[in-house]
């Protein structure tokens, strides 16, 4: 079973990892690309790429947090 | 600067780029030229991600049961190395396909077509594996087709953009273009101005070229003066004086001195002149 909590703290790792390289790409992307955005370019006309962004980076430190709490707590 | 992808309250900074001495320089967008004008830009209808937010709605709701509900089989997963292998595999599955949609999300907002003055760019980026830019030249535009086929389609307000490139007959559709109708007319104002603008540069070129040459007169007139300046200097030659290249200065010819050839003779006093 310690193999599998270890495999489980490195896919949450790397989990987290990409989702930081993904943040960076983001971000180098983004300065590049300050376009004049209204509510006719948002997402349903209110969800910006910041807010999906918040959502992603939250969801997966979230996700990681909780599956490993879990699997050291119940396995 | 991370208030760029996260939603913290920005700085406001003066924009040095869009000062004069760089015009509208990637400005907006990067590539974006000194003299072109940003018009408008979209990203695809939303209805192209509603099967992406049905997902990750369906894996949230999943990993809610998943977690909420752990502890009733913990029991069985514990000290069980085959289902602790399972229950890896569904972790690594839930994480892929968590990072999967959030990425198909970015790239919604990625993927953008910009109209500006004289050029359409079709932007199509991905943050991992995609990036590629598509620019067509307003000039070459030919046609600009649109088509709102379905029942969604005209309820939603969204539709396809054929243009048509008058070079080689090539085809462009740009799909789920949100609000159809107002892009469209958008783009038909963009090539009229563009054709406006093309003939009038043509209008000012041909203007300095006439101003620039001589008309048909003109170069007569100028082939006159060149053939009275050969004719001036051969006269001159042979005894006149020649002014200037243009003006011919008519001079009072002393008779020849016959018993006195020499040089001294053929020079003028300055009072024979006729200005």
């Amino acid at each position: 079973m310690f193999m599998v909590k270890l495999l489980v703290v490195m896919l949450m790792l790397g989990s987290v990892a990409f989702a930081v390289v993904a943040q960076i790409r983001l971000l180098s992307y983004v300065k590049k690309h300050q376009l004049p955005e209204s509510k006719y370019t948002y997402l349903f006309k209110f969800i910006r790429l910041r807010h999906v962004n918040a959502l992603y980076f939250l969801s997966v430190v979230a996700y990681a947090v909780l599956f490993t709490w879990i699997t050291f707590y119940y396995l | 600067m991370i208030g760029l992808i996260l939603p913290i309250r920005q700085r406001k900074k003066t924009n040095l780029k869009g000062s004069d001495f760089t015009g509208s320089r990637d400005k907006h967008f990067k590539g974006q030229q000194s003299t072109e004008e940003l018009i408008c830009f979209f990203r695809r209808h939303w209805v192209t991600v509603l099967s992406d937010v049905g997902l990750w709605t369906l894996l949230t709701f999943a990993e809610i049961v998943f977690i909420s509900n752990f502890g009733r089989f913990a029991g069985v997963v514990r000290g069980n190395v085959p289902i602790g292998i399972l229950y890896f595999g569904v972790l690594v599955l839930m994480t892929v396909y968590l990072h999967k949609i959030f990425l198909r999300f970015f790239a919604y907002f990625l993927n953008i077509v910009v109209f500006t003055d004289s050029r359409v760019i079709v932007h199509n980026k991905t943050l991992f594996m995609k990036d590629s830019h598509e620019v067509l030249d307003v000039t070459k535009i030919q046609d600009v087709k649109k088509t709102q086929d379905g029942i969604f389609g005209n309820f939603l307000q969204y539709g396809e953009l054929v243009i048509t490139l008058a070079s080689d007959k090539a085809v462009r559709p740009i799909p789920y273009v949100p609000n159809v109708n107002f892009h469209f007319r958008c783009l038909s104002r963009i090539k009229r101005d563009a054709d406006l603008r093309g003939q009038i540069e043509h209008l000012r070129e041909e203007e300095f070229r006439d101003h620039r040459s001589f008309s048909k007169e003109k170069s007569e007139e100028m082939i006159r003066l060149e053939r009275q300046q050969v004719e001036d200097a051969y006269k001159k030659i042979m005894g006149e004086i020649v002014k200037s290249k243009t003006e011919v200065v008519r001079v009072n010819i002393r008779p020849p001195v016959y018993h006195a050839p020499s040089y001294t003779d053929l020079v003028l006093p300055q009072g024979d002149l006729d200005m």
